[in-house]
């Protein structure tokens, strides 16, 4: 458990006294009094998630600087806590995603949705008659309204906070008939008539403004300068003891469930057809009365919230036939993919860098400067750049061909040859990493393992096999595993080169020849019934992460092994 | 060991020092506007005293209040996203509206294709504009995620074509102010051939007696599918994707791909490509060969008129109606383009305000058009020129496209599909079925 | 030099022999590496804006492309520019010097966990970070309401964000470069009295400077060229960086617009290339030394 073994007790002691460890107190003590403050504020806000990386952050920034033990923990500290925000947090929330519902309908939270559902107005087919409305306020802070139509008599009301909303009552001082709409009054019983700036101050007050008119109807507040006589009232009350919703316009009462509510005995009629065609929809129907009708059933604009509804969306995953027809060939090629680009760009990297590696070599920095370049060029660019050369009609390489008297090639258009431009554009693009990453650990090899392989009559490929290739591989196995896990993930790559086409007849989901699962993922999840799917989107990428991570884990404790062997 | 502990205390002194600070600030600060409205005080009053102080200043810090909320009321602004085409018309109006209203107006450029993305995700979470700029066909999804909130245009709604209004209408309620309509009409080559055909058999004989190399180019071919400019095709025997009713707009239940009048369209469109009528091209290639003065029509949309007005190639042009097909007039897509209110805008009253007192006039439309040579929704707004006519009247002709949330997954199977078709992998009612089919499972999830 | 010690007779063909292949090999993917670079210079200054006329040597040669970029009323290319560079430049210095510190305690400290914890940064890494869209949404804005600087559609967060996301990685490359410098040299810093400090900053670092300009490219150019996350968390015409910015341009379709793309793309890339052309010699000749693994 001793954290080091080279440092001496003694010496330790000495560095840990004196300026440098009131320095360091006073600093730890200035970072926990802002992580304090901000803890506060996140409690305060609900950030629990924000709140818990705060903590641990705080308690090993506290231990790593604070404690004599905790010796690694000083260096490591800043970048793990970075990770820890912005890696291991996005993972666990794609994964919390994944078991929720979030998706088009649900895309709110529980509090926003009921709140936009308390202000539905029951539907009519006819709106009320729009009146002009001018605004006026006293030397006592008080707002008047005066409303006018040609079918509503003119009234002036006095705004006033009753009951949580607000209502209006009539002013005594006004006189409806000297009333002229083309010449208003300036000033009545003391209220000034406000100007369209002055208005645009007390827009705050104006809100949810109802007007009770003098003849039993009201109008609501609409803009600054106009009301709306009400046709009908709000259509929804929320009934928070029982969790449930009356709808006024049909005079039921809806249960809360997942994700929205549920209502039970609605005419058949009344639901979307659409609706009861959906599979994941709970609808029961019999007799034409149909049981458990979510509200967008009834009205799309009816918006659900958002909640965690368990291994729904992976279910959903392993049983959805369309997901699963294509699934095999999209993987397929999608591990073809991920491997091809590590094999052409490192071997084209590791070719490049053993041809430059004589010293003698004459020109050398020019051709390292060369081979550069299609790194140094923003990656979006370049792509950019290759779909317009590899264009069928006016792509520059097509072009030449022509020239040549070679025969054109349709690049993007047919799926073989998209699966050969995507590699011919990947192994441009990333070469020169490998380029650089070789030349690297090529240098790093003892000259005099090759010199006695020599000596010992191994011809130069030999060598390269039996010494150069394994020592390189050891060195760098962990970077081409990244690279393989990066290149399995190239979304932007297939996104903007081919889209994942050409198209594959015969499945029942858009998916194309150079589909990867994340590019196939997103159409699935933007091109779903109703919209986006954020939740299934979110379970297909976990598992793609997990099965990475656990291949990747196992390739590295792989790594080690050769390691060892060859540390020897 | 002690030595941690004696640490540890340190640092926990030193934190709360420093939030006796942080909160002593604060005090600090009370007792500085304290003194402004007493000023005989010290530092060092009480509890008690400061709220006898606190009664007899009520009224000034009423009035000190009410001062606050207007500072407050002053400071209220608008955030407005709008998209590349849009922008500079509405930063050119938003200093009228500062000034008329002294509400802050913050124009944000936002790219067209990230506008929608980012607002179901931005709004919900309190970082959303009031106001965006957005496509009518964005309607349905926005809604039924209660990201937008409906906007009253029955004051005005006759200044207004029809078709733009009824593109922002979803559930019978109207989402957004229309700012401009548009469609896909035919660019002519006038050099190549001269009349303009009013039937696909006129256009072909007219090209086969010019002999035209691409007699008309449409996208949605060669390697990019685009079920939007295949669309004429579909329709073309009175083809449908969604079933439409006046009353209740269009029933994602019912899918029209794969009956016999779209079957129909779509064979008309394989027989033409077979025919070398319509070469396989996609968006870029299309446009290519017509600007390369290598095609005589090109079905596209008025947003490519900027550049076919700039270049040179093509001397002799004209933008006209896509011809009929036999007896049918060509009834392509009809979109609109508006700004949406967002529900989780914070000055829902203002933000209305500004659509209705400032958007909806003469003058921002104008701008509009100007910057953008699509037909205004505007209807006291001139079209410009005979080329912008001809797309109002393609407009005028067709038929909107969906705006239901479904709609979502149609783009990619029938895309696919059509593109598969126009390469001749695929017979045209294998590939409509498909189509069909996949957007069946689409709709049911 | 050694060209001199050679037989004077026949040069040409020993040359040939001896290195002839070799550039052979070296200019044939010279080539390959050029040949999109060779289109999007002479496009850059090429007359005629569209795909389907752009030649290697263009007809008329011209700067417009260019001046075309910085007079836009809509667009301030100027402005995403500067932007992508102050993030890039920023998030690869801080990534580098943390994934310095890390690297230093991985390569020269023992400590439980040590070999777990390196496992575990490298397997974290795998997960692609943009697909995090929407947890860094709700983190920028939670952490917004509280640190304002930090939250939504600051550059701040974005190169927190790009730090994050590398530092793992970044560490084990460095961690790797690390090793090979020989422990003996702290080890006689410290009998001279050297704390870990002091050895990090005066020994370590120094030696590991050609690697670190390297890790400092590898951090520069990849947050330089980030797409996705930036246009998540970025919006405004002023935040925008470059990636996002161009999406402004292209949106027409960017075909019609390849002289001004490769405008842009030749502005973007000259300064990375000139860096680094400029101190290939140092991040190579580092690289190189990376053989004195004792």
């Amino acid at each position: 458990m001793t954290e080091t073994t080279r440092d001496r007790p003694s010496t330790r002691f000495a560095r840990y006294t004196g300026r440098a460890f009131w320095l360091r107190t006073a600093i730890v003590g200035i970072v926990d009094a802002f992580l304090v403050l901000g803890a506060v504020q996140f409690a305060q806000n609900r950030s629990w998630a924000v709140l818990a990386m705060l903590v641990l952050a705080g308690l090993l920034i506290n231990w790593a600087y604070l404690s004599p033990r905790a010796q690694a923990s000083r260096w490591l500290t800043p970048g793990l806590v970075l990770m820890m925000i912005f890696v291991v947090y996005p993972v666990l929330y794609t994964t919390y995603v994944s078991f929720t519902n979030f998706q088009t309908g649900n895309l709110l939270s529980r509090e926003q949705a009921i709140e936009r559902l308390e202000n539905v107005e029951v539907k009519t087919g006819e709106s009320g008659e729009l009146l002009d409305m001018l605004v006026y306020r006293d030397g006592a802070d008080q707002l008047a309204l005066l409303v006018a139509g040609a079918d509503t008599p003119p009234f002036m009301g006095l705004v006033r906070p009753a009951d949580g909303d607000v209502a209006v009552a009539p002013v005594a001082g006004f006189d409806a008939a000297t009333f002229d709409p083309a010449n208003p009054p300036e000033s009545v019983d003391g209220f000034e008539l406000l100007s369209g700036l002055a208005v645009t101050g007390e827009a705050g007050r104006l809100e949810d403004v109802v007007l009770d008119l003098s003849d039993a109807s009201s109008a609501e507040v609409e803009t600054l300068s106009s009301a709306r006589l009400i046709v009908a009232g709000l259509r929804f009350t929320y009934d928070s003891d029982a969790d449930t919703i009356f709808d006024a316009q049909t005079g039921r009462t809806c249960n809360a469930g997942e994700g929205t509510f549920f209502c039970d005995g609605v005419p058949e009629d009344e639901v979307q057809r659409v609706a009861r065609l959906a599979s994941d929809t709970t609808i029961v129907c019999a007799a034409s009365v149909c049981d458990d009708v979510p509200l967008f059933a009834l009205d799309q604009t009816l918006a659900g919230w958002r909640e965690v509804v368990g291994v729904d969306n992976y279910v959903d995953l392993f049983t959805n036939e369309r997901i699963r027809g294509p699934f095999g060939r999209v993987l397929l090629w999608n591990v073809v993919f991920g491997f091809g680009s590590v094999l052409l760009t490192f071997g084209l990297g590791l070719g490049l860098a053993l041809t430059l590696k004589n010293d003698d070599m004459k020109f050398r920095s020019v051709y390292r400067s060369i081979y550069i370049i299609p790194y140094a060029v923003p990656g979006f660019l370049s792509i950019l750049v290759w779909r317009g050369l590899l264009n069928n009609e006016f792509g520059q390489i097509n072009r030449m061909f022509d020239g040549l008297g070679i025969p054109t090639i349709d690049w993007l258009g047919s799926g073989t040859t998209a699966m050969i431009s995507v590699f011919l554009v990947n192994t441009w693009l990333g070469f020169p990493y490998m380029f650089l990453i070789a030349s690297g650990a090529l240098t790093s090899i003892p000259e005099e393992l090759i010199e006695a392989a020599r000596v010992d009559g191994a011809g130069p490929w030999k060598v390269f096999r039996m010494v150069t290739l394994p020592l390189l591989l050891v060195s760098t196995a962990p970077l081409l595993i990244g690279s393989f896990a990066f290149n399995f993930n190239n979304f932007l790559l297939i996104f903007l080169l081919t889209n994942g086409g050409p198209p594959l007849a015969g499945y029942d989901v858009p998916v194309g020849s150079t589909d990867i699962l994340i590019s196939f993922t997103f159409d699935i999840a933007a091109g779903a019934g109703r919209g986006s799917q954020f939740g299934l989107a979110s379970a297909i990428i976990v598992l793609i992460f997990v099965v990475l991570a656990t291949t990747s884990a196992m390739s590295f404790g792989l790594t080690k092994k050769l390691e060892e062997i060859y540390d020897q | 060991m002690k030595l941690t502990q004696r640490r540890i205390v340190l640092a926990l002194l030193a934190v709360l020092a420093l939030l006796a600070a942080a909160c002593g600030s604060d005090t600090a600060d009370t007792d500085a506007a304290d003194d402004t409205t007493t000023t005989t005080e010290a530092e060092e009053t009480t509890t008690t005293e400061a709220m006898e102080e606190d009664d007899s200043a009520m009224e000034e810090e009423d009035a000190m209040e009410e001062e606050d909320a207007m500072e407050e009321e002053a400071a209220a602004s608008l955030t407005i996203w709008a998209d590349e085409n849009r922008v500079e018309s509405i930063q050119a109006i938003a200093p009228a509206f500062t000034e008329a209203t002294g509400v802050e107006v913050v124009v944000d450029l936002v790219p067209f294709g990230d506008i929608r993305e980012q607002i179901v995700t931005a709004g919900p979470a309190g970082e959303g504009p009031d106001i965006f700029a957005g496509a009518h066909d964005w309607t349905g999804e926005l809604a039924a995620n209660g990201v937008i909130d409906p906007i009253d245009v029955s004051a005005i709604s006759d200044s207004f074509l029809q078709v733009s209004l009824n593109g922002f209408n979803f559930e019978g309620a109207n989402y957004a102010i229309p700012n401009a309509v548009e469609s896909v009409a035919m660019y002519q080559n006038l050099d190549l051939v001269a009349e303009t055909p009013a039937t696909w058999d006129e256009m072909i004989a007219a090209c086969e007696a010019a002999a035209v190399e691409n007699c008309v180019v449409v996208p949605g071919g060669g390697d990019g599918g685009d079920a939007y400019h295949n669309y004429p095709f579909v329709s073309a025997f009175g083809g449908y994707i969604f079933e439409f009713d006046e009353a209740s707009g269009f029933d994602a239940s019912v899918v029209g791909l794969d009956n016999a009048e779209t079957v129909q369209g779509v064979q008309f469109l394989a027989d033409q490509t077979t025919a070398g009528v319509i070469p396989s091209t996609n968006y870029d290639g299309a446009k290519n060969l017509w600007l390369e003065g290598n095609a005589a029509f090109w079905i596209t949309g008025p947003w490519e008129l900027g550049g076919v007005r700039e270049q040179t190639t093509v001397a002799n042009w004209s933008v006209v109606p896509v011809p009929a097909f036999g007896d049918n007039p060509a009834q392509p897509f009809v979109g609109a383009q508006g700004f949406f209110l967002s529900a989780f805008s914070e000055n829902p009253l203002i933000a209305q305000s500004f659509l209705s007192d400032f958007i909806a006039t003469d003058e921002t439309m104008t701008a509009f058009h100007a910057a953008d040579p699509r037909p205004s929704a505007w209807k006291a707004v001139e079209a410009e020129g005979d080329d912008v006519a001809a797309f109002v009247d393609a407009a005028s002709t067709g038929i909107p496209m969906p705006n239901i949330p479904q709609m979502g997954s149609v783009w990619g199977p029938l895309g696919d599909n059509m593109l598969l078709v126009r390469n001749g992998e695929i017979e045209p009612e294998a590939a409509m079925t498909a189509a069909a089919e996949a957007v069946r499972a689409a709709v049911a999830g | 030099m050694t060209s001199e010690l050679r037989p004077a007779r026949r040069p040409l063909k020993v040359w040939f022999r001896r290195s002839g292949g070799r550039h052979l090999v070296a200019i044939l993917a010279a080539i390959f590496a050029l040949y999109p670079i060779v289109w999007i210079v002479s496009s850059a200054f090429n007359a005629s804006d569209s795909l389907a006329s752009a030649r290697i040597i263009p007809r008329d040669t011209t700067l417009s492309n260019f001046t075309d970029i910085f007079d836009s009323e809509v667009t301030s290319v100027g402005r995403w520019l500067w932007n992508s560079f102050s993030i890039a430049i920023i998030a690869a210095f801080v990534n580098t010097f943390i994934a310095a510190m890390a690297a230093n305690a991985f390569s020269r400290l023992e400590f439980w966990g040590r070999r777990v914890l390196l496992t575990s940064l490298l397997v974290m890494q795998i997960f692609p970070q943009f697909l995090g869209f929407i947890a860094f949404f709700v983190l920028s804005q939670q952490l917004g309401e509280v640190v304002g600087a930090i939250g939504f559609n600051t550059h701040a967060f974005l190169i927190l964000v790009y730090i994050g996301g590398a530092a793992g990685f970044n560490a084990f490359l460095l961690k790797g470069f690390l090793d090979s410098i020989p422990k003996s040299l702290d080890e006689a810093a410290r009998i001279d009295g050297a704390g870990p400090a002091t050895i990090f900053l005066r020994i370590i670092l120094p030696l590991a400077r050609p690697m670190l300009a390297v890790i400092f490219m590898i951090s520069f150019i990849a947050t330089f060229s980030e797409y996705i996350l930036a246009s998540f968390l970025l919006n405004g015409d002023d935040q925008l960086t470059l990636p996002i910015g161009l999406q402004v341009f292209l949106a027409e379709g960017y075909n019609a617009k390849w002289g001004v793309l490769s405008a842009i793309a030749l502005l973007g890339a000259t300064p990375i290339v000139t860096v680094f052309i400029a101190a290939q010699k140092h991040i190579i000749g580092g690289l190189t030394s990376g053989g004195t693994k004792g």
